[in-house]
């Protein structure tokens, strides 16, 4: 079992919003996607399809509708309950007819495109859903791999760890050279715990001035007279350590944001599409 | 004297421990080493930072150790003397030291104490900060609602804005300006390349805001543009909606879409290649089964040019001498005759040994215009548009062979007048007199007088002038009898209907030649002559010996390339590839969809 769930990296062991009810909102949202399509297909419109016929107006009223549904789950999941309309039904719903809706809006458009608001409002709205595909993709690979790093430490427990091997290091430092002082106060100075949003994302540190020192201190470990190697190697060690401690760190950090970035585009390109889709619904009629 | 030095660490509640150790010397060592006499725990303090050297019992002198510096009183130095009673304060890392004459007279007092954590520790941020997106993306809600209210403003107020600001003629200039590219973003579509120039103008079609494009506003432009046909018929024609298409028209009646305006058919913002539709279901609508639902109608039923279309009827004159000229619509499946007045044989031109005999003996510079044999083009030419044929002229494209020559010298060829009987006459009568006149000229003597001649030969005279008048009618008669024969000149093509003479002329019958056979079709003859098409693909000219035969080729010609149907080749055959909707005949009323709406409403529907 356990191998399986690691496997498909999906949580099947529960009910999460993407199987919810063994899908019941994927299936509803395929339906709706093929009755659009066909109705798309069969439709009577006169002179070509469009976003103004008759089938256009019905399509683009159902999506605007479920746009603004859509965003009522900002509402509604501050709001906890259970049963039927529970958040993970809502969820779900949420997800799938959200997908639903690159159907929809899609064949609203008649596959006209330009320069222009309404083209606007439409490539906001396939941001926005592509930013949630992104999203349900990370929630469905990245907690299994943040909760293997972390290793039961909580947030405040890798904090604490640094904190206590800063401590040490300091004491540990204390009958070093001054220039292998300023070679440990340096690593503690400009140790960075969150690097910026691409290397994070990227996993990758070239530069963690820990690591640096530890390498540096152990050269000089190994040059130094008996008398000092003692001090350097104990220091040294305790920079390892910390390099370690500050890898599984960053890399607890990069899950987190994988998990939370799409959101800020998901969550403010939402809002402009709803300026831009109410511009486009007044224009088309202002202009009618 | 001696040095005292005073470690002082507070403890909650104020109170304040004192670690003293004393010092029977007049200098000590500061510094991170153990063997410092003052031992000050941090990294920020040198192994050996500095020392302190008493110089009297009110002055001090304070070294840095090497590259070692001190802060006293807020200035980094390397060697400074102080006085005891300064209240100087100095600073080595994160100890404040401060000096004073001790109690024991003559000895130093030091007093050290921490004032910062060992080592400032950059990490200890809050765990929010190092665990959340803050410093990698600004607040969601703050660019959302950014993002929100410049959306609103760029593409919504703006537009509408400047709209109504723009409207204003005291403000043009920027608005109008800004109120053109604002608006643009709004255009759905690029306009038809015949509306290109209303593209910055979006108050020229839709007036006023809110309301749909009115038929008002397209005919302020096409005034004169005529309705299909009688409103009535149409609303007499018009299918009921039925089965699939019930949903579609209670939406379109629900989304207030009303029919019969010009925008009804007529999109906009749709591409450069037009507002026409060539949907053929538009006709089909009320074409297909039109004689169940508008009885009175003479026109048959039609859906589809390949399946379902009627066999031409083309216009054929049946009588010639009808005046006004008519013409009468007759299908090419009852194999209509015409009769035209004209006598024409298509096959003898086209190929007869005695056309190429005929074509030899013309002039060089005559002949060199057809060539060995005569071909269709020769007489036939397409108007400038290409469409249609242009009408037969006798002068020009039948002169060259059927010559109306009736005399000829060295030096002049003289020509009957053609389509003018009347005219014949006096040309042969002029030609003739003058003959009569010249001859009597050349027999008397210009010198002679009249009354100088003999009585005999005055008689002479008047009966030779009398011979030579006699002799000009009788030639004219001969001749005219002779034209007008059976095989005169003019029976080759004419017919005479009414042998009895008018003014001594026989009544020919008027030639009455078609030049648009299908007038509710438009046709283009240049745009047909492609690959191995040639004239006599379609009309079979070469077989017909008679011009009682109807050349117009039958639908099934057309067919041969024009099938739409699946899985032919898709050559345009759409209703308006040969028809128009808006007729052109001034009968039919101004184009008036207000009418017919208003009618729909108080009719049947």
């Amino acid at each position: 079992m356990a191998d399986h769930m690691r496997s498909s990296g999906l949580p099947i062991s529960h009910e999460g919003f993407l199987n919810h009810k063994g899908f019941r909102y994927l299936k509803v949202a395929l339906v709706v996607s093929l009755i659009a399509i066909i109705g798309y297909l069969a439709a009577d419109v006169r002179l070509r399809p469009n976003g103004g016929t008759w089938y256009g107006y019905s399509l683009g009223a159902i999506s605007a509708l479920l746009i603004v549904w859509l965003m009522l789950l900002g509402i509604r999941k501050r709001a906890m309950t259970s049963g039927h309309w529970s958040l993970k039904a809502w969820t779900s719903a949420h997800v799938y007819l959200g997908a639903s809706l690159l159907v929809l809006a899609t064949l609203h458009t008649g596959f006209q495109f330009g320069w222009n608001v309404h083209t606007l409002a439409y490539g906001l709205m396939v941001v926005v859903i592509l930013s949630g595909f992104v999203g349900i993709y990370y929630y469905a690979t990245v907690p299994r791999k943040m909760s293997d790093n972390r290793a039961h430490r909580t947030q405040k427990d890798m904090l604490d760890a640094i904190r206590a091997l800063n401590r040490e290091l300091r004491e540990a430092a204390q009958p070093l050279d001054q220039k292998y002082v300023e070679v440990v106060k340096r690593a503690i100075r400009n140790t960075k715990l969150k690097p910026g949003l691409f290397q994070s994302i990227a996993g990758a540190q070239r530069q963690c001035a820990t690591t640096r020192a530890a390498k540096r201190l152990r050269k000089a470990a190994a040059n130094a007279d008996p008398e000092m190697r003692r001090p350097l190697e104990a220091v040294t060690a305790i920079l390892e350590r910390k390099s370690a401690l500050l890898l599984r760190t960053r890399r607890h950090i990069r899950n987190k944001t994988l998990l939370q970035l799409w959101l800020y585009i998901h969550v403010p390109i939402s809002f402009a599409l709803l300026a831009a889709l109410t511009a486009h619904i007044i224009s088309v009629f202002f202009y009618w | 004297m001696g040095i005292r030095v005073e470690f002082i660490k507070r403890r909650p509640g104020g109170r304040i421990t004192v670690r003293p150790t004393i010092y029977d010397k007049k200098d000590v060592t500061l510094g991170r080493a153990t063997d410092c006499d003052v031992f000050l725990s941090d990294l920020r303090v040198g192994l050996y930072h500095a020392k302190l050297t008493q110089l009297s019992a009110n002055k001090a002198r304070l070294e840095a150790n090497g590259d070692h510096r001190v802060r006293v009183d807020g200035a980094q130095v390397r060697r400074r003397e102080i006085g005891l009673k300064d209240g100087s304060t100095i600073r080595i890392g994160p100890y404040k030291i401060a000096l004073s004459p001790a109690d024991n007279k003559g000895d130093m007092l030091i007093t050290i104490e921490l004032v910062e954590e060992p080592t400032p520790v950059r990490d200890k941020r809050d765990e929010e900060a190092v665990f959340t997106m803050r410093g990698y993306a600004p607040d969601k809600r703050a660019s959302a609602w950014v993002l929100l209210s410049l959306i609103a403003i760029v593409f919504l107020a703006a537009p509408v804005v400047l709209h109504f600001r723009a409207k204003d003629p005291e403000t043009p200039g920027l608005a109008a300006h800004l109120a053109m590219t604002t608006n643009q973003t709004w255009l759905a579509g690029s306009m038809a390349s015949s509306h290109a120039n209303l593209t910055e103008d979006c108050r020229s079609c839709h007036v006023t805001p809110f309301e749909r494009v009115t038929d008002a506003a397209c005919l302020s432009c096409h005034e004169d543009m005529r309705d299909h046909a009688d409103p009535h018929a149409m609303l007499a024609a018009m299918p009921d909606h039925k089965g699939a298409d019930i949903v579609p028209a209670a939406l379109r009646k629900g989304l207030s879409i009303p029919e019969r305006r010009c925008g009804s058919c007529h999109f906009e913002h749709n591409g450069p290649t037009g507002v026409i539709p060539s949907d053929a279901q538009l006709c089909v609508d009320c074409h297909d089964e039109l004689d169940q639902r508008f009885t009175e109608t003479t026109l048959v039923n039609v859906s589809n040019f390949a399946r379902r279309h009627p066999e031409f009827s083309p216009a054929i004159v049946l009588d010639p001498e009808a005046e006004p000229p008519e013409t009468t619509r007759i299908s090419l499946v009852k194999h209509p005759k015409e009769n035209n007045g004209l006598t024409f044989p298509h096959d003898l031109h086209l190929k007869d040994e005695e056309v190429i005999r005929k074509l030899e003996t013309l002039p060089a510079n005559v002949r060199a215009r057809y060539g060995d044999e005569l071909d269709c083009a020769d007489c036939h030419e397409t108007d400038a548009a290409g469409a249609l044929i242009k009408p037969i002229e006798m002068e020009e494209h039948c002169s060259d062979c059927h010559s109306l020559a009736f005399a000829a010298s060295d030096d002049e060829v003289r020509n009957l007048p053609h389509g003018e009987p009347t005219e014949v006459r006096r040309v042969l009568e002029d030609f003739y007199l003058a003959q009569a006149t010249n001859l009597l000229l050349g027999d008397r003597p210009d010198t002679l007088l009249e009354r100088q001649l003999s009585a005999e030969a005055r008689a002479r005279r008047e009966r030779l002038r009398a011979q030579a008048f006699a002799d000009a009618k009788k030639n004219t008669d001969e001749m005219i009898a002779r034209i007008f024969s059976e095989e005169g000149v003019c029976r080759k093509c004419h017919d005479n209907v009414d042998p009895a003479t008018r003014q001594g002329l026989p009544e020919l019958t008027p030639v009455r030649l078609t030049t648009h056979y299908l007038p509710m079709a438009h046709f283009n003859h240049a745009d047909h002559m492609t690959g191995n098409i040639k004239c006599q693909t379609c009309h079979k000219a070469e077989t017909s010996a008679s011009s009682e035969d109807v050349l117009m080729p039958s639908i099934t010609v057309c067919r041969a390339c024009h099938d739409d149907t699946a899985g032919r080749t898709a050559i345009a055959s759409d209703c308006l590839t040969c028809h128009s909707y808006h007729d052109e005949d001034e009968e039919t009323p101004l184009m008036s969809p207000a009418g017919l709406r208003s009618a729909m409403s108080g009719g049947r529907r």
